[in-house]
């Protein structure tokens, strides 16, 4: 076990450092000048300089990488031109908003999605799995901004059962103190329950319109990973044994077949970390896509490198937590050992 | 922040319930019943409204003292004072709740630093925050709007104040400073704070110094502190723009005690401190700057006009996608909008719960032509794309009729526009054929770029590759994202482009020397012509009016026989409200402003 964790902790010390490189190169052929936008329209080119001297820009490219660097390993991120904070804390700020909308509709994903591709694949070929496929295919179809915009012309503005779009709370209402930063939790956690709901009731709009679209990969999975298991002979055997059928389901089935399903839900909600930037535009959701999205928009470098390296950090944490899933789901997998076939 | 989190939620219990059964189903855990939920009551208490109104009617019973021709404004504003006064001290013996007002504007805040370029929606954060020395009378229009008057101006940081003329050609103006008006923490404002942001214009490191020339400022010792509560400012020169600059928030006095308090060795005027902190002593104050998800403003007691202020704060939400915007003002959930696009804004005209509040502007979008890219260096080629552009059409097609012909670099509604001149903006395909078989210019291709924020813009490129494919020119339009075009205008990388502009105070002079005088660093086109400076420049330090008018019209039939652009439209200013939402105001700068705005009781 800590051979494994110092391996990955190595491996993902290179991942990380290949990260910062990749994405800080990359930032700067992005065609554009931040310093432009900062400056206004009454800059002058003196005003332009002044400003790509204050943000490091002025310096050669070599040299803004290892001041970079420096500062990024102390966690210092930079500064973002667009609105002159500190990015690792405006990030910081943002990032629980993200991840309790994606917990949330993983959540929902994943609730709905693995009952229908199991009943599905249990009843191959009947309307049950007809009606999963094309649940599955209009999930796969389905673009996240339509849906959101239905959803909220539905039930927002034609039914008033939903609040609008106005971010993670009524307007008017003072958020609970911050804990773990999930609204819903800290609400909970402070005692106050209608908070609590409301929490969950900006939530849910958002997170369905995510869910049922992510929904679509985990049905079609659960789908095929369980009929490549109950076709597989051991399952024959259980059953001509006599076991019952719904133990065969989920004792044997469903267990065997989690492992690619842990997977799928692993890389959606790898996925969702980066926060979706459409839905938080749509629902006024304070993210870090739409922090992301804003700092592209004016070029934002620096803002940008902290997104894409805060995101990458996430997924390698996101990745070590579903290899321990992994062996907690099939004993057979020993962490940090190497298969013998 | 509690007297201004109040309602909105009861009836969203059906929701609150749906969406708990959601996450109880989700987790299979212990159903629990959810409670109903909480909001902080209203309302500010009566006591606290008596007290603001006495601060305020201590303050109106000082009589404003002017010299002509100001006299007769603030005898005005003197009068509506007294008015407000005695309405204000009947209120405060009962209890009444005045409203929060919940705004989405154009864009989201970035930063509320004084002196640094920010977006719009900063810039009405700051607006709120920041008190000038005086203000725009305001003049209700037939349709309830209230216009900021472009001739009487008011005391507001200052209680009175005079403007001479000096020997020397230039002005002296002695503003006497409010007493009794202080900072959102109880520092008092003095002349030496009013100074302070005068200085910190010319010497720190913000655009605004850029603009004090204009107006024959160019040095800190033209600022003076003559008493506690006495400042002059002394210029070099007599420029129309004097009294409309000082109205502009950029020169609200600044808590110089907390500024330096705040100051570095690296950054002496404390801008990194105020990046997200208000520093004023305006209507309002920020208790909370969230930049793209929330800034809350609460009235500054200390407001020398705190009592008349018709609502109880603001709250400003950034709704980046429009559709949601017009839903939700629809159904009242947020009070005013701005930023809704002509389309969506002609869909909400029917709407019986939104009011439409639009008004003509001086500003301009344009079409711009690099005169340092061949072909368009040749003014034939220019005169042919001027003569394509179908005019009539873009403002009917894709401003939806919330424009008006800009006609110029003077645009339609401006002080000194020439009609007969900007008549001649109007598309005549022949007259551009013409032009193009004269420019000796065959097979042209040109790329046209606008910026990906921008959907009018982009709209009317479509509209305008069409008109020049009529005239056979070939425009491949490009959108590109904001910091991109913004680079490539600078280095003179596109051609054609669709840009805009608003100069505030709206003199045209100001814009004109903006825009297309030589080297200007705005002057994208890159337009130069000695005869047409020496006119600006005539104009920007003359006040008398028909000079004024005669060295514009000179100046516009350059503009117009140089083709430095295809002038598209003048937009119009528009904000959205609920239909209960009175008091928007439209002032030289074109910023919300929330200090009339409120809501009509019983609505």
């Amino acid at each position: 076990m800590w051979r494994y964790l110092g391996r990955r902790l190595l491996v993902s010390v290179v991942t990380v450092a290949g990260i910062v490189v990749v994405v800080f190169f990359i930032m700067r052929v992005l065609p554009g000048d931040a310093a432009a936008v900062r400056a206004g329209p009454y800059a002058s080119e003196e005003k332009l300089e002044q400003i790509r001297e204050q943000f490091g820009f002025s310096d050669p490219v070599p040299v803004q990488f290892v001041n970079y660097v420096k500062d990024a390993v102390t966690g210092d991120l930079g500064t973002s031109i667009r609105t002159g904070g500190e990015v690792t804390e405006e990030l910081l700020i943002r990032l629980p908003a993200s991840l309790e909308l994606a917990f949330y509709s993983v959540l929902l994903a994943v609730v709905a999605g693995v009952p229908v591709g199991i009943a599905a694949a249990a009843r191959r070929d009947t309307w049950i799995d007809r009606a999963a496929r094309v649940v599955a295919v209009l999930g796969s179809s389905m673009a996240f901004f339509w849906l959101g915009l239905m959803l909220t012309f539905l039930f927002f503005f034609k039914l008033g059962w939903f609040p609008g779009p106005v971010g993670r709370l009524a307007i008017t209402t003072q958020p609970p103190e911050t804990i773990t930063g999930f609204f819903t939790v800290d609400a909970a956690l402070a005692g106050n329950w209608g908070l609590m709901g409301e929490a969950f009731s900006y939530l849910a709009l958002p997170a369905v319109t995510v869910g049922f679209v992510l929904s679509a990969p985990i049905i079609k999975i659960v789908r095929s990973s369980m009929i490549e298991v109950l076709d597989s002979e051991y399952v024959r055997t259980a059953r001509a044994l006599g076991v019952r059928r719904r133990e065969v389901l989920f004792r044997d089935g469903f267990r065997n077949a989690l492992i690619p399903v842990t997977t799928a839900i692993g890389i959606i909600f790898g996925y969702m970390l980066g926060g979706n930037i459409i839905v938080e535009l749509i629902f006024a959701w304070p993210g870090v896509g739409r922090y992301a999205y804003e700092a592209l928009r004016v070029n934002d470098l620096e803002a940008l490198q902290g997104f894409v390296i805060v995101v990458g950090l996430l997924y390698i944490v996101l990745n070590v937590v579903i290899d321990f899933i992994y062996s907690w789901i099939d004993p057979r997998i020993k962490l940090g050992q190497k298969v013998v076939a | 922040m509690k007297n201004i989190r109040p309602r909105l939620l009861q009836r969203r219990k059906i929701a609150i319930l749906l969406a708990l059964a959601l996450l109880v189903a989700a987790c299979g855990g212990d159903e629990e019943e959810p409670a109903a939920t909480t909001a902080a009551p209203t309302a500010t208490t009566a006591a606290a409204q008596e007290a603001t109104a006495t601060t305020a009617a201590e303050e109106m019973d000082e009589e404003i003292e002017e010299e002509a021709p100001t006299t007769t404004a603030a005898e005005a504003m003197d009068e509506e004072m007294e008015e407000e006064e005695a309405t204000t001290t009947t209120g405060a013996e009962m209890i009444f709740e005045k409203p929060v007002i919940v705004a989405s504007l154009a864009d989201t805040p970035n930063l509320i630093e004084l002196h640094t370029f920010r977006t719009t929606s900063a810039y009405a954060v700051t607006n709120a925050v920041y008190e000038p020395l005086i203000k725009q009378v305001l003049e209700e229009q037939p349709n309830g709007l209230l216009q900021g008057s472009f001739v009487d101006h008011h005391g507001a940081g200052a209680e009175s104040f005079e403007i001479l003329e000096t020997d020397a050609g230039g002005f002296l103006a002695t503003f006497n400073i409010r007493q009794g008006q202080t900072f959102p923490d109880g520092t008092p404002v003095t002349a030496s704070d009013y100074k302070y942001v005068f200085d910190r214009s010319i010497e720190g490191p913000g655009y605004i110094g850029l603009l004090l020339p204009f107006v024959g400022i160019a040095g800190t010792d033209q600022i003076r502190v003559i008493d506690e509560y006495t400042l002059e400012v002394e210029t070099t020169v007599q420029s129309p723009l004097f009294r409309r600059f000082l109205t502009f928030q950029v020169f609200g006095a600044m808590n110089q005690a907390e500024a330096d308090a705040n100051a570095t060795e690296d950054d002496p005027w404390a801008f990194a401190y105020y990046n997200d902190k208000g520093g004023g002593s305006g209507p309002y104050h920020v208790t909370r700057f969230d930049p793209d998800n929330e800034v809350v403003l609460e009235p500054n007691p200390g407001y020398w006009n705190a009592g008349t202020l018709p609502n109880a704060g603001v709250i400003i939400r950034p709704i980046p996608d429009a559709n949601e915007k017009a839903r939700l003002i629809a159904a009242g959930e947020i009070d005013v909008a701005t930023g809704i696009p002509p389309r969506l804004l002609a869909v909400l005209a029917d709407d019986p719960n939104v009011t439409i509040w639009a008004s003509q502007t001086t500003g301009v979008h344009y079409l711009a032509m690099n005169q340092t890219i061949a072909p368009l260096d040749n003014v034939h080629v220019r005169k042919a794309i001027v003569n394509a552009v179908p005019y009539q059409a873009l403002i009917d097609n894709v401003m939806y009729g919330f424009a008006s012909p800009a006609g110029g670099v003077v645009t339609s509604n401006m002080e000194t526009h020439d009609s007969s001149i900007g008549g001649q903006f109007r598309q005549d395909l022949d007259a551009a054929r013409a032009h193009l078989e004269q420019s000796g210019v065959e097979d042209l291709t040109l790329l046209l770029g606008v910026r990906e924020s921008r959907l009018g813009d982009q709209e009317a490129a479509v509209l305008i590759q069409d008109a020049l494919r009529q005239i056979g020119v070939t425009v491949d339009v490009q959108i590109l994202p904001d910091g991109d075009f913004s680079g490539r205008i600078n280095a003179n990388e596109l051609p054609l482009f669709i840009h805009d502009w608003f100069s505030w105070g709206e003199d045209p002079f100001y814009q004109m020397r903006f825009l297309t005088t030589c080297g200007q660093f705005v002057n994208y086109a890159r337009f130069c012509d000695e005869a047409y400076d020496a006119l600006v420049r005539e104009g920007t330090f003359t006040t008398d009016p028909a000079v004024r008018q005669d060295v514009s019209s000179q100046a516009q039939q350059i503009f117009l026989d140089q083709a430095v652009w295809a002038p598209l439209w003048s937009s119009d200013r528009t904000a959205v409200t609920h239909k209960c939402v009175s008091g928007v105001v439209q002032d030289y700068t074109r910023i919300p402003v929330f200090t009339q705005m409120s809501k009509i009781p019983g609505c």
